[in-house]
């Protein structure tokens, strides 16, 4: 049967409104203002274990507030979470024990230090013996393909090999959760794909649950096993990401190369009914609406009309979805 | 958490500066030049002020050597770690401070670590005053001085507590680069006779900034100027400030972590 | 500079004034110190007039105007924090900011700076002519606006100064020492804590070329009529030279530190 990692019920947060406009020089800013703004509103999920959960939404829709929550940064309005049966706010040190976390932005290391040098000082915080950290920590280097450059200073690492490290810092307990606030973020394409490997493997061998915020939707195409989106502090959606697109789905991408047009008047009909993208002599690229035809039909009715080559339905990419999905809302 | 923990994680903290000092091994240098500049100045003050005066407070040449002494390892280990409690409020400011939340350590002891900034150059400066007084025949009593070394001690931690204290203040403040003026300005109240400021407020800060007596009653007790009793009043007095202190601490932080937004997300 | 430029700086100028004047509490706790100096300054000169009544021609009310008038003076010529900004964006890594855009990254801290102080002389300046009409009957016009004119080469100065200390961050990582002791140096060399009328004769005339006594010493002296015009204009000359062999040495170092920097936009 399986167990919720994290649970997480009614969760309301407010922070007190920025105030606007001019002030009095002597300005002290308490006692806090009494407009407050609702970052999350009532919301409500769980993630099973060794379960990786990809958390989205546009920016200021609550993603940082609620894994800081999570984390036992932040104290909630209201509502309930548990997160490996701890109340995060209340049991934080016995948490910090049972999570990993990365934040994009911060790093765990130190600048002028290599990070080898500090891991006796992460070390000494997660309590390990000393046998069992130097055998987890090499197998770690192993895995990340880190030995490299695991002995330079920090400082001369690139953001790639500093993220790795602070991926291994961040496993070196053995976490049952790893929460990881844009792993991704400012990374080449080639170290993307490693730290999305990397952070596969961890999750399959060690069955570690994982809470992903990310921008970037091919990490969640690659990773994650579910997917949240909030926007404006409420829950959209949860669920699956086939079930996501087959829900919001709009339009698919034909794109074919015209040998030769037997029926004209069909071709023309054929292109009103869709949204033209681009035209390279005889090549062209037609996106049309779902709910108007569906691909066999549009399929079938270029057939009818066209002899053709290179033909491909493009579905729509989880990027292009969401990135309509936030302009909508 | 345990003591014992802290106190590892504090001394492998300092381990990884020392490594850390290794690297910019200029600085090093740095530190000796400059508390060299900083001696010349503190004597040339005195010396200003002593030829400006006859007898001044009953202090002498004598004195002022072995406050210097006490006020060079005071500073030094201020420098070392009490700046570090205090730059506790760059770190609530810079989201650095989430990543110590999120560590089964006391987020405070974890931005300490991170801030200490190892000076060595007063250790120097202050034993060379002692030498120097030996050397002079001045006579000095070693409990005092043992005891005096100890109330340094104390002072700092004082002094990092109530760096500590300023910086939870930002939590309710915002990012403030003043604190850093507050918190010099109230240290800078040591290193004088005593006696110069009026009973009400000498009695006004022995419970709170005790600064005004950390260097001078032990310069008074190492020179039979005072018996050592009264220094151990003075001893349980800083003990007591210390624990208020500690609970001032621990109360702004507990309500400060309460209130803090964490950038707002 | 031409005008597009400078409305650039005049604008970074103008957003340090709106906050400024939005962080009331930070502004206030940074001019805190005021009161706590000039009350250790109070008591020690009490002390030091026990025994007389006149300290190199100043009376005992002498001595307070121009501790009094020394530290406001002080306050707007202090630069020390340019450095440890600086300091911070390079080991932040956001200098590299500033590579990659067009800003002067000089003028740019100079036009923030120039706000802040702009903003404390505005604040200061009914507070100084206040104890200047308790303690001076006489309002000296033209020596006022000579001190003003030497306040600002003594900006311009100290700005400079912090500027090229904070650069050292290049190379030493960590610039708190070189700063800090800097700050401590100017302190007693430039005046604020008595006039270095008060020196032994032999400081005054290793000082007499250095800006260091013209920072604070030379405007305040002016302001309460104990030096010359002459005397002043000699003090803004030996400023300006200071001033313009710094700018020449900042912005070598400046392109010395940026190669070493190796920060890629």
């Amino acid at each position: 049967m399986a167990i919720d990692s994290i649970i997480v019920q009614n969760l309301e947060k407010s922070f007190p409104k920025k105030q606007q406009g001019k002030k009095a020089p002597f300005r002290l800013q308490f006692p806090q203002p009494k407009e407050r703004s609702r970052v999350l509103k009532d919301i409500s999920f769980s993630v099973r274990q060794g379960e990786i959960l990809g958390y989205i939404g546009p920016n200021g829709a609550g993603k940082s507030t609620t894994i800081k929550i999570l984390t036992g940064i932040l104290t909630p309005d209201s509502g309930s979470v548990s997160v490996e049966g701890f109340v995060p706010w209340k049991q934080r040190m016995e948490l910090a024990k049972k999570i990993g976390v990365v934040f994009g932005q911060k790093t765990l290391l130190w600048w002028d230090l290599s990070p080898k040098d500090i891991m006796p000082l992460y070390r000494e915080i997660y309590e390990i013996p000393e046998k069992a950290f130097s055998k987890r920590f090499e197998e770690l280097v192993e895995r990340f393909g880190a030995k490299e450059f695991i002995s330079t200073p920090t400082r001369k690492l690139s953001l790639g090999e500093r993220m790795r490290c602070d991926l291994i810092v961040a496993l070196l307990h053995k976490p049952k959760v790893l929460f990881l606030d844009e792993p991704t973020i400012g990374l080449d394409a080639i170290a993307k794909e490693q730290m999305r490997s990397f952070v596969k493997k961890i999750n399959r061998e060690e069955k570690t649950t994982v809470f992903l915020t990310t921008h970037d939707m091919n990490d969640i195409e690659a990773l994650a096993d579910k997917i949240i989106v909030v926007d404006k502090g409420s829950k959209i959606f949860e669920g699956k990401i086939e079930e996501f697109k087959k829900k919001h789905v709009k339009e698919a991408v034909m794109s074919f190369e015209i040998l030769q047009v037997i029926d004209k008047s069909a071709f023309k009909s054929l292109l009103s009914k869709t949204r033209q993208l681009s035209q390279e002599g005889n090549y062209y690229e037609l996106a049309f609406s779902i709910e108007r035809m569906d691909a066999q039909e549009a399929a079938s009715r270029l057939f009818k009309c066209c002899k053709t080559s290179s033909f491909q339905i493009k579905e729509q990419t989880l990027e292009e979805i969401i990135r309509e999905f936030y302009e909508l809302h | 958490m345990s003591f014992t923990k802290s106190a590892r994680i504090l001394a492998i903290g300092l381990m990884l500066h020392w490594k850390r000092l290794l690297e910019y091994r200029l600085n090093l240098a740095f530190d000796l030049l400059l508390r060299l500049v900083d001696s010349v100045t503190f004597f040339m003050f005195w010396a200003v002020i002593l030829a400006s005066s006859n007898g001044f407070a009953g202090w002498g040449l004598k004195e002022f050597l072995i406050v210097f002494a006490l006020e060079s390892y005071f500073t030094a280990l201020v420098i070392s770690f009490a700046y570090a409690g205090l730059y506790m409020y760059e770190r609530i400011h810079n989201a650095e401070l989430d990543s110590f939340l999120t560590k089964p350590a006391q987020p405070w002891l974890l931005a300490i670590v991170k801030g200490i900034e190892p000076s060595f150059a007063g250790f120097i400066s202050g034993t060379a005053a002692l030498a120097l007084a030996f050397t002079q025949g001045i006579s000095m009593q070693p409990l005092a001085l043992l005891l005096g070394l100890f109330m340094v001690l104390l002072g700092v931690a004082i002094t990092a507590l109530f760096g500590l204290s300023l910086a939870t203040l930002s939590f309710w403040l915002g990012r403030m680069d003043s604190l850093e003026s507050v918190f010099e300005s109230f240290w800078s109240f040591g290193g004088k006779p005593a006696s110069i400021f009026p009973i009400g407020l000498q009695v006004l800060t022995a419970f709170t900034f005790p600064f005004i007596f950390i260097q001078t009653i032990p310069t008074m007790a190492i020179l039979d100027k005072i018996p050592v009793q009264e220094m151990l009043l003075f001893i349980l007095a800083e003990f007591i400030v210390l624990i208020a202190w500690i609970f001032a601490f621990k109360f702004l932080w507990k309500k400060g972590l309460r209130n803090y937004e964490s950038g707002g997300g | 500079m031409k005008a597009a430029a400078v409305r650039k700086y005049f604008q970074a100028f103008l957003a340090e004034l709106k906050r400024l004047r939005a962080e009331g509490m930070d502004f206030v706790l940074h001019l805190s110190y005021i009161p706590l100096l000039i009350i250790i300054l109070y008591f020690l000169w009490s002390i030091v007039y026990q025994n007389t009544s006149s300290v190199q021609g100043y009376s005992f009310n002498e001595m307070m105007a121009y501790v009094l008038v020394a530290v406001v003076f002080r306050r707007l010529i202090a630069n020390s924090w340019v450095a440890h900004k600086i300091e911070h964006y390079i080991t932040d890594g956001d200098i590299v900011t500033f590579l990659c855009r067009p800003f002067d990254f000089k003028k740019f801290m100079l036009s923030t700076r120039l706000a802040h102080n702009f903003y404390f002389g505005l604040m200061l300046l009914p507070v100084l002519l206040i104890i200047l009409a308790i303690f001076n009957a006489e309002f000296k016009f033209l020596e006022l606006a000579l001190a003003l004119a030497i306040l600002v080469a003594g900006f311009a100065f100290t700005f400079l100064e912090f500027y090229t200390i904070g650069l050292c961050a290049f190379w030493l990582e960590r610039i708190y020492g070189l700063r800090h002791a800097f700050d401590w140096m100017q302190e007693i060399l430039s005046g604020t804590w008595f006039p270095v009328t008060l020196f032994p004769a032999f400081a005054q005339q290793a000082l007499q070329f250095l800006p260091f006594q013209h920072l604070v010493y030379t405007p305040t002296a002016l302001a309460l009529g104990k030096i010359s015009l002459l005397q002043g204009l000699e003090g803004l000359a030996v400023l300006i030279i200071w001033v313009i062999a710094l700018n020449f040495a900042s912005n070598w170092i400046w392109k010395k530190g940026f190669r070493k920097y190796d920060g890629k936009c």
